[in-house]
């Protein structure tokens, strides 16, 4: 499913007008100025292109770490494989 | 200028709707979030709240009177007719026309809003009840107070998001200071857990999914609630005259805008208005010996707010004792601010700290007494209510002993 991260890498670089060759697995959302805030809209964007639930807080106690964009592609990946095991 | 006295308070909590009931659930840190039961939450991935439990609309409303009444525009009224009893007023003409009422709300008729678009869309209704649009109107709340009293004089609705109910209390204290009322009822009322608005609320990603831990290092969010508390302000001369009981005196009313950001608290913006509340008091820093903080329990809220807190009183900040409410009421919204102020002029009364309940760690970010779990008998000289909204609108008020 390298497909995840190639989406995500494009809301991501939408989102902050960035080139997606910028984004790689490991670029941290602190260091492209990504804040809580825009964190939340990605989120909504990432929940209706996949059409998931991501159950993430922006407050202490989240369930995801979600710190780079890498790891925003393995929680949709995770989630996508729950959905379709169930 | 008139000095102001609150002498009447009337609230509608999820606590209940006795004073007495709200005093002592929020001194024993009692608290009314649970498991949602008034809307449909299939549809909900955040299913706890504070509602206020048991209303049923004709035990106080005429049947004929029900339909043009919002759930928020309900809590105003009941609440604004507990608290002219609890004042002991009894409205002459003259006095009827120089009586402000005054109603923060962030939202207004939301439960009609929600119904109404249900029907119109969901279900594909060809039209909606005839008086949606009275009952939906932000001054409903207002209006119907006017109307159910007999109250003529100055009435309009605030809009400050979670300031609301401060700001509306603030606004009647400013008009009772300068002559514009001879008296007023002032405060908030909030009544929108509806589908719509907790799927608004849950897409911000700021709601708790177990509970409100304002100030402790385990704090998830915050928790909606919903309410009313309205308060009756006179002139001081006026409260003694009539050896009326007063609760407090209003001393202070600070303002101010962060001109920052829509959602995210800003602690300067924030220190600029109890500054403001502090200097129109003309008290200094150490006359205070409490706050009740707007204290939401997100990690961003309380956070901020202390740092506001130790940007204004300095080496005071570690003198005096803070708790926020919200984690017995959750977030009231527009009710917020009235339902705190209450609560502080009722610690003023009683000389007692209700406390920060479900405190579970303390914070370094938020390393202020925030009296943790159990209330502290203690006499308060001076005491400040801070609201801090959405849209970056803060309003702060001080209440005095008399």
């Amino acid at each position: 499913m390298a497909d995840a991260l190639d989406e995500v890498r494009q809301i991501i670089s939408k989102h902050t007008s960035l080139d997606i060759e910028a984004l790689t697995p490991e670029t941290r959302l602190d260091a492209i100025g990504v804040e809580s805030i825009d964190l939340v809209e990605i989120m909504f964007e990432i929940e209706e292109r996949f059409k998931i639930e991501v159950p993430q807080n922006t407050n202490a106690g989240s369930r995801l770490e979600f710190s780079t964009v890498g790891q925003i592609a393995e929680g949709v990946r995770s989630i996508l494989a729950k959905s379709t095991a169930s | 200028m008139n000095r102001v006295a609150i002498t009447g308070i009337g609230v509608v909590s999820p606590v209940g709707n006795n004073l007495e009931a709200y005093w002592q659930a929020l001194v024993e840190g009692r608290s009314g979030i649970g498991p949602i039961t008034s809307i449909p939450t299939e549809r909900l991935n955040i299913r706890i709240a504070a509602e206020v439990k048991n209303h049923v609309p004709e035990q106080n409303f005429d049947a004929r009177a029900v339909p043009l009444l919002d759930r928020f525009a309900q809590f105003a009224v009941i609440a604004a007719r507990h608290a002219v009893a609890d004042a002991g007023l009894i409205f002459g003409e003259e006095l009827a026309q120089a009586t402000a009422t005054i109603v923060g709300t962030g939202v207004g008729g939301q439960n009609t809003l929600d119904d109404g678009y249900y029907r119109l869309y969901g279900q594909n209704a060809a039209r909606l009840h005839p008086f949606t649009i009275p009952r939906l109107m932000v001054n409903a709340g207002a209006s119907h107070i006017s109307m159910d009293l007999g109250l003529r004089g100055p009435t309009f609705a605030v809009a400050s998001a979670c300031a609301s109910g401060t700001h509306a209390i603030g606004v009647a204290f400013d008009m009772i200071r300068c002559g514009r009322a001879a008296m007023a009822l002032a405060g908030g009322a909030e009544a929108c857990l509806t589908v719509g608005t907790l799927k608004g609320w849950e897409a911000l990603r700021v709601l708790s999914t177990d509970t409100c831990r304002p100030f402790s290092r385990t704090r998830s969010g915050l928790v909606l609630g919903e309410g009313a508390a309205i308060l009756v302000l006179e002139p001081l001369d006026r409260a003694i005259a009539r050896d009326a009981r007063i609760y407090a005196e209003l001393r202070g009313f600070g303002m101010s805008a962060d001109a920052a950001d829509i959602i995210a608290p800003n602690a300067k913006g924030s220190a600029r208005a109890i500054r403001a509340a502090l200097d129109d008091a003309r008290i200094a820093e150490d006359s205070i010996d409490y706050i009740n903080a707007h204290g939401t329990g997100t990690m961003l809220n309380d956070a901020t707010e202390t740092r506001a807190i130790r940007a204004v009183f300095g080496a005071h900040a570690d003198r005096l004792a803070v708790s926020s409410s919200k984690a017995v009421l959750g977030h009231g919204l527009g009710a917020a601010g009235a339902l705190e102020a209450a609560a502080t002029a009722l610690a003023i009364q009683r000389r007692v700290m209700p406390p920060t309940a479900n405190f579970e760690e303390p914070d370094p970010a938020c390393d202020l007494d925030v009296i943790p779990n159990t209330a502290r008998e203690q006499r308060i000289r001076c005491a400040m209510s801070n609201s801090f909204a959405f849209g970056g609108l803060n309003a702060v008020l001080v209440l005095g002993e008399v």
